[in-house]
């Protein structure tokens, strides 16, 4: 690919400004989405589980708007009750706590608040940029990838996917197998013979996507939520809600802290880039980073702006990081990016390899989608923070039906099948006992979009060759075997560095 | 460590029972000599079995050694029932509402299983019965001027509205 066609694609992508319903399909996703980061309880990926329905009546670009703007949204709403309530709304906002609540108190808060959108916005820029330059050079390479190669990636892939962060590999490597499985259910990718379905016709063209992911992410969290009785009769604390955001003064502070930005973005750009990595490690992983690299690493937690700008910049940054893989190879970075993948795929359009070439109209359009739902996300929170704080007073009781009702609609209305609805509830317990029974829900969602893929790379390379070995002996595709056999061995000696270093501890 | 004992043995199971499925499954004649339709499901139900069993052999490695002999606890049914009765009720009250949708008809269902889910868990109080039933409505007539009305989004439709 040649510079000069790389930004006549850049330029050409800006058309898509020009489109006022993906504009004001953007501004909506980015509302929903700070309300839906903002709210305790309601993550992003079940915003934009939410959103999915929504979408299909839209063309691909229009439904990636919407989703664009909840992702950005999502990402930067949850530092609202960071700061404010010393609760982080999302898993992504946890650092945001550590300086940006203790600055609340001092009396900073809308400073703090406004340090923290700007940091968001730097951060959400830079992945962005990063995206927009390394996804198109790298897609001719890996236009070079065959069925081995391909295979040997989303292996490698769901390898490092159910080893990172969980408490257990056989039950995080268990619950991709069980993805995959299910993902094989219905007729066969290649001569449509259809598989496991018990002779039950419903799940002929494969286990429904979008019912499964309400019912894993939304049903199953809320029930996870109600166990606890106090999150969801929140008792609301009285907000303090600063009496003005400096929007000017906030950003020369946050340019001030460029180099926090620079680093926490580059850490959100690579952990996203990671396959199963998100949001929820980077914020504290750059956090901890840029302490480090502080001169003054003992002011961290008191109340400074830079740890307000380390967490929200790599959060934001997770973004365009995460979208890396799923664009070059067809692998999503996180969660979101798979249920963007699934989007996609239900549009009948494969992210991967070919994906910059054959659709590149999107691809260019999804990296300047990305840049202006950074831009309206930057505008809104500053108008938007207080309807955001003031959503925290609706009453768990109230909340939790409206989310269901919706849940149900988004899970009827895709193709208006009675079957998908009761999925919802399927699902939902199969979750939810998943999650008891400490099985991660991340690694099943993505064997199950992966698992077409997968098969379809393996059976074409053992039609073409039926050497087995192959996988092993064919270099790159040997090398991502070898780096599964290590992330799963590098994942098992870190568990039992942790549980040592646990049963040291002495009890309290 | 028995519920993982447990979980490892219902992993097998499972993939015994779709390996029935699948032993039915015929290829069709023009692949015989072709990579078969079931050959990848049978791999991940082979991988399926394989960690159910290592799941099975861990616990009961950890279940003979001394820390599982000490670590043996007793069930506190208080706790178990306050903490999965709210969670269990409102599957329960999710499950009946999705079921019975399309014989009572979505709009109807959708205002009892607000009002029973809001009474469920904010409780008998005068302030959340009227926050309940204000928030019900409101929703349900949002919903249906958005989907139905705007959208042209049907709902199912039963014996009432």
């Amino acid at each position: 690919m040649t510079l000069e066609y790389y930004f006549q694609a850049v330029g050409h992508s800006l058309t898509v400004l020009t489109d006022p319903t993906i504009l004001l399909l953007v501004f909506i996703g980015s509302i929903g989405g700070i309300l839906a980061g903002a709210i305790p309880g309601i993550s992003v990926p079940m915003a934009i589980v939410l959103t999915l329905p929504f979408t299909f009546g839209m063309t691909p670009i229009q439904g990636l708007a919407t989703m664009c703007g909840v992702y950005i949204g999502g990402m930067s709403g949850g530092l609202v009750t960071a700061i404010l309530l010393g609760i982080p709304g999302a898993p992504s906002a946890v650092a945001t706590v550590f300086d940006g609540y203790p600055m609340q108190r001092k009396g900073e808060g809308g400073m703090a608040l406004g340090i923290g959108i700007w940091a968001s916005f730097w951060g959400g820029i830079l992945g962005c940029l990063v995206l927009m330059v390394t996804a198109p050079f790298m897609a001719p390479y890996v236009l070079k990838f065959g069925p081995w190669e391909i295979f040997s990636l989303i292996v490698f892939g769901m390898t490092i996917i159910a080893s990172l962060g969980e408490k257990s590999i056989v039950k995080g490597l268990l619950s991709g197998v069980l993805g995959m499985i299910a993902g094989c259910i219905g007729a066969d990718p290649i001569y449509n013979t259809p598989r496991l379905t018990f002779g039950f016709g419903a799940v002929i063209g494969g286990v429904p996507f979008v019912p499964t992911m309400i019912g894993m992410y939304a049903v199953s969290q809320l029930m996870l939520d109600t166990e606890k009785s106090e999150a969801w009769k929140r008792e609301v604390k009285k907000i303090v809600m600063p009496d003005r955001m400096p929007f000017w003064r906030a950003m020369v502070v946050s340019v001030r802290k460029w180099r926090e930005t620079l680093l926490a973005s580059a850490i959100g750009v690579f952990i996203g880039a990671l396959p199963g990595a998100g949001s929820a490690i980077a914020n504290i992983f750059a956090y901890d980073q840029v302490k480090k690299f502080s001169k003054k690493p003992e002011l961290f937690g008191t109340g400074i702006a830079e740890g307000v700008v380390a967490s929200e910049s790599a959060n934001s940054a997770v973004a365009g990081g995460s979208l890396i893989p799923t664009v070059t190879l067809g692998l999503p970075g996180n969660m979101i990016a798979a249920i963007m993948m699934g989007a996609l795929l239900i549009h009948g359009i494969q992210p991967g390899p070919l994906f910059m070439r054959t659709q590149s109209e999107l691809a260019y359009g999804l990296f300047t989608i990305l840049l202006f739902a950074n831009l309206s996300v930057l505008v809104l929170q500053f108008y938007f923070v207080k309807v955001a704080a003031r959503l925290l007073n609706v009453p768990g009781a109230l909340l939790i039906p409206i989310i269901f009702v919706f849940c149900v609609i988004g899970a009827y209305s895709v193709n208006s099948v009675l079957f998908e609805m009761y999925l919802v509830s399927i699902t939902g317990i199969m979750a939810y006992g998943m999650v008891k029974g400490g099985i991660p829900l991340a690694p099943f969602i993505l064997g199950l979009i992966l698992a077409p893929i997968a098969e379809t790379n393996f059976r074409v390379a053992l039609m073409t060759d039926g050497n087995m070995w192959l996988f092993l002996t064919k270099p790159i595709s040997g090398v991502f075997l070898l780096l599964s056999v290590v992330s799963v061995i590098w994942a098992y000696r870190q568990l039992q560095q942790e549980r040592a270093a646990a049963a040291g501890k002495p009890k309290e | 460590m028995k519920k993982d004992l447990l979980l490892g043995i219902g992993m097998m199971l499972l993939a015994l029972l779709f390996a029935l499925d699948l032993r039915t499954v015929k290829n069709p004649e023009i692949i015989q000599n072709q990579v078969g339709v079931t050959l990848f499901p049978w791999l991940m139900l082979g991988a399926l079995a394989l960690l159910g069993l290592l799941l099975v052999v861990f616990s009961l490695v950890k279940m003979k050694g001394p820390r599982g002999q000490a670590g043996k606890t007793t069930t506190d049914w208080g706790r178990f029932r306050s903490t999965y009765a709210v969670p269990s009720l409102m599957f329960a009250i999710l499950t009946a509402y999705i079921f019975l949708t399309p014989v009572i008809g979505f709009y109807v269902m959708s205002l009892l299983f607000f009002v029973g889910l809001g009474l469920l868990l904010g409780g008998f109080n005068r302030r959340n019965v009227i926050t309940t039933c204000i928030g019900s409505v409101t929703t349900v007539l949002s919903v249906y001027l958005i989907f139905q009305v705007m959208l042209q989004v049907w709902m199912p439709q039963g014996l009432l509205f």
